[in-house]
């Protein structure tokens, strides 16, 4: 039977890559997501008894790397500008949509690339990624509405629009 | 939209994301340094190994993380308090920034185990303040449309914490063309388990030896600094304007003194900040409802 500290060590290998592309999603900084994955680490350790349900590790942790996040965006006073995020350019009519799709994805502005990549890249369900944000889940379905609507937008794909 | 979804799956791809082997690697550090965790019942345990892991993880921070400095004081206090104590974190950021306005919010969540529903009272009390202040600042941005400018930061801090009282003090700062600041305090008496406010603590016709109290005391200080100025004869609404009520913020220092505390332009110019008045025990005791911390 796993001791507490072997749990925690297996648990954060299994959310490693889940951890890294939230902080990178966040944070657009390979080594800003590797201090706030490891701040996010010992924060988790130190406050284990705050977890309800080992079942529960994955959301509770990302919930922890999420707020983490934001905290050194704004400790280190990282601009998220909601207006300065360069549109794609025009996608070509183009046999590999599966890349363009991305690029698309990645153009898109906080909190809708985020909700983006956690609910269609990551799985997550949307009462999973309103524990992780912190966001009330109504407020999560809009913002996944308006990110898809964003992206039928910018890839200017008739057959994208219902 | 359901096209859209369909090409929004087939771009996934597991593949695309592999965590850079820098990274890796850092995650492994981090996972090698942990100490062990005593697994014994928790108040005991909790007691006993506070300061070996206290110790131990200050280590693993100097080590590991040399270049993060404010970021790691503040996720110090949000470390759960050991012992029977109130723990308060950072729930929710909000964080908006262009050439004219600035949002920075801190959303505080108060977690008191023994006392769970006056913590939820709070969290309900500060995401309302939040939420309408965040919706004002944004219909205004709208309003302007892309004229003027202004900023809103939130923050909070705890001003006592022990096993008998906890007061959260939240900080409100706004500026457009001049700048406001104000305070709310939340407070549980954790003898009672309760919410408490300066109306709970008193009754409505003591307050009026209270104010005579405060006024006084502002008289000294005006006499014993002639820069400091309050407003102790003006009046608004047919009240003085140093009048209390039964939200009045306060908290209880280290002293076991009451103070009061007033927002900015309440009771004085802007330049005196939000003022302080600090009663004696000796003074209020006699006009508590109950004896507290009993």
């Amino acid at each position: 039977m796993l001791n507490e500290r072997d749990f925690f060590v297996e648990s954060i290998r299994q959310c490693e890559s889940s951890m890294y592309i939230l902080a990178f999603e966040i944070l657009r900084n390979e080594e800003d997501a590797a201090d706030v994955i490891q701040e996010s680490i010992l924060k988790a350790y130190c406050s284990l008894d705050t977890l309800r349900s080992k079942k529960q590790f994955r959301p509770w942790m990302m919930s922890i790397v999420h707020n983490t996040a934001l905290e050194f965006l704004r400790k280190n006073r990282n601009v998220v500008d909601l207006e300065s995020q360069e549109e794609p350019a025009a996608p070509e009519v183009d046999s590999d949509t599966r890349i363009t799709v991305r690029q698309a994805v990645q153009s898109l502005r906080l909190p809708y690339r985020l909700v983006i990549i956690l609910f269609y890249y990551q799985s997550y369900s949307v009462q999973q990624i309103s524990t992780i944000t912190s966001t009330p889940a109504s407020a999560v379905r809009q913002q996944l509405s308006r990110g898809r609507k964003m992206l039928a937008s910018m890839l200017n794909r008739e057959d994208f629009v219902k | 939209m359901k096209h859209l979804e369909k090409e929004l799956l087939k771009s996934v791809s597991q593949q695309d994301v592999q965590v850079p082997k820098h990274v890796h690697d850092k995650i492994e550090d981090t996972l090698a340094s942990l100490p062990q965790r005593v697994e014994t019942p928790k108040i005991h345990v909790i007691r006993k190994i506070a300061v070996p892991i206290a110790a131990c993880l200050a280590f693993v921070f100097l080590a590991l993380m040399p270049n993060i400095s404010m970021v790691y004081a503040r996720a110090m206090n949000e470390i759960p308090v050991l012992g029977d104590l109130v723990r308060v974190f950072t729930i929710r950021n909000y964080d908006f920034s262009n050439e004219n306005y600035e949002l920075q919010v801190s959303v505080a969540k108060v977690d008191d185990e023994k006392n769970p529903k006056a913590g939820e009272y709070i969290n309900k009390n500060i995401d309302e303040l939040t939420s309408s202040i965040i919706e004002q600042f944004y219909h205004e941005m709208g309003l302007a449309n892309g004229n003027g400018h202004g900023s809103i930061h939130i923050d909070y801090e705890t001003i006592t914490n022990t096993e008998q009282w906890y007061t959260l003090k939240l900080m409100v700062t706004e500026t457009a063309a001049s700048s406001n600041t104000y305070y709310k305090f939340y407070h549980i008496d954790r003898t009672t388990g309760k919410y408490v406010t300066f109306g709970s603590l008193f009754e409505k016709e003591d307050f009026p030896a209270l104010e005579k109290w405060i006024v006084e005391d502002m008289k000294t200080q005006m006499e014993e600094d002639p820069s400091k100025a309050y407003w102790i004869e003006e009046t608004a609404l047919g009240r003085t304007l140093t009048a209390l009520d039964e939200d009045q913020n306060f908290y209880f220092n280290e002293k076991g003194n009451l103070v009061i505390v007033y927002d900015k332009y309440e009771v004085s110019p802007g330049f005196m900040g939000c003022p302080e008045v600090e009663i004696p025990r000796e003074v209020y005791q006699s006009y508590l409802r109950y004896q507290l911390g009993k």
